[in-house]
């Protein structure tokens, strides 16, 4: 990966759109979760939370949560390693991202299907 | 009074090191800057050496780090100082000599901001003329003097010195993109599209809690990335 390539706003906005949609799911999950009375087990909790109208606002903060993180990961990575190797460890991390998406597209394919 | 100065002299020592001196309270008043102080020491001990110029917090040459915040020693009072005092140069530059560092890197990027105004060429009939709204936006953003004590306190600059631009470049380059007499915006705003120009910038508020002037880059820095996420 070419450093002269990586975008400076666009991880920005992306950092920006991802918080604030966090900042409201957040508060929300957490109210659900505490006024929903069956949802003392982990069954329970999961099955409440993959009902029609919760599955679409779950997955968007997945989403989000790993974009937020992987533009974290992405200023560690271009403050902290060594210089000549920065474009290796954003390419490491490029293929992190995309394990962990397909990791998590596996693990919704289990829980939906 | 206590004094421990970093002395580096690149002629005779490998590294710098601490030197203790004291002032006498009696040659001390009230209303005395730290710089009357460092003018005493130097007439005990004439190879201390620092910078000063206008010593009334205008020239900006007299940046130092004093007891761990940067700050201009003329306009610095001893009284608001902990004793002792200690007395070392701007951190993130190469030393030149005892307090002096060298400018140089600091300057590049403050010139890579291109902080002049681009504007349409001049009338003959008329000025350049803003309504004193568009003059008001400037504001907070004018009055830096340059003496690079925001930008040595920023953590993101001691990481990438060579390519963060770091506070004062960036809050110079926020100083024209909102001038309304600049027709340079958006080419302004393309070339600090860079992660590493601009974005390193995590608002870590150390360049507002060290600026002498009292102005705030972090802001201006902030409204500068605003400006940026707009543009595209």
């Amino acid at each position: 990966m070419q450093l002269h390539r990586l975008s400076g706003n666009r991880a920005f906005r992306w950092q920006r759109i991802s918080a604030f949609y966090l900042l409201l799911y957040t508060p929300l999950l957490a109210l659900w979760i505490t006024l929903t009375p069956h949802a003392t087990t982990a069954d329970n909790l999961i099955a409440s939370l993959t009902t029609t109208w919760w599955v679409i606002p779950n997955l968007l903060a997945l989403l989000l949560v790993i974009t937020h993180a992987w533009v974290g990961l992405r200023d560690i990575t271009l403050d902290y390693t060594p210089r000549q190797r920065t474009p290796l460890w954003l390419e490491a991390l490029r293929w992190l991202l995309i394990a962990v998406m397909l990791n998590l597209a596996l693990l919704l394919y289990w829980i939906l299907l | 009074m206590e004094f421990i100065i970093s002395r580096y002299n690149p002629e005779t020592d490998t590294a710098p090191h601490d030197r203790h001196y004291r002032l006498h309270q009696q040659e001390l008043d009230g209303g005395t800057m730290l710089l009357d102080a460092l003018l005493k020491l130097r007439e005990q001990d004439p190879t201390l050496a620092f910078r000063s110029s206008c010593q009334e917090g205008v020239c900006g040459s007299d940046g130092m780090n004093v007891n761990g915040q940067n700050c201009l020693s003329c306009i610095t009072p001893l009284a608001s100082l902990k004793s002792p005092i200690v007395i070392k140069p701007l951190p993130g530059l190469p030393i030149i000599k005892d307090l002096i560092v060298d400018m140089t890197l600091f300057y590049k990027h403050y010139a890579e901001a291109q902080p002049f105004l681009q504007a349409k060429p001049p009338s003959e009939a008329h000025e350049h003329l803003q309504t004193p709204a568009e003059r008001a936006q400037l504001d907070g953003l004018y009055e830096c003097v340059l003496c690079a004590c925001c930008t040595t306190s920023c953590p993101s600059f001691w990481w990438n010195p060579d390519q963060f631009l770091g506070p004062a470049a960036l809050m110079a380059a926020q100083r024209f993109v909102i001038d309304s007499r600049d027709i340079q915006t958006r080419e302004r705003l393309q070339s600090l599209d860079d992660p590493m120009k601009t974005f390193r910038c995590r608002h870590i508020q150390n360049c507002t809690a060290a600026c002498p002037k009292g102005l705030n880059p972090s802001r201006a820095i902030q409204a500068l990335k605003a400006s940026i996420a707009k543009e595209h």
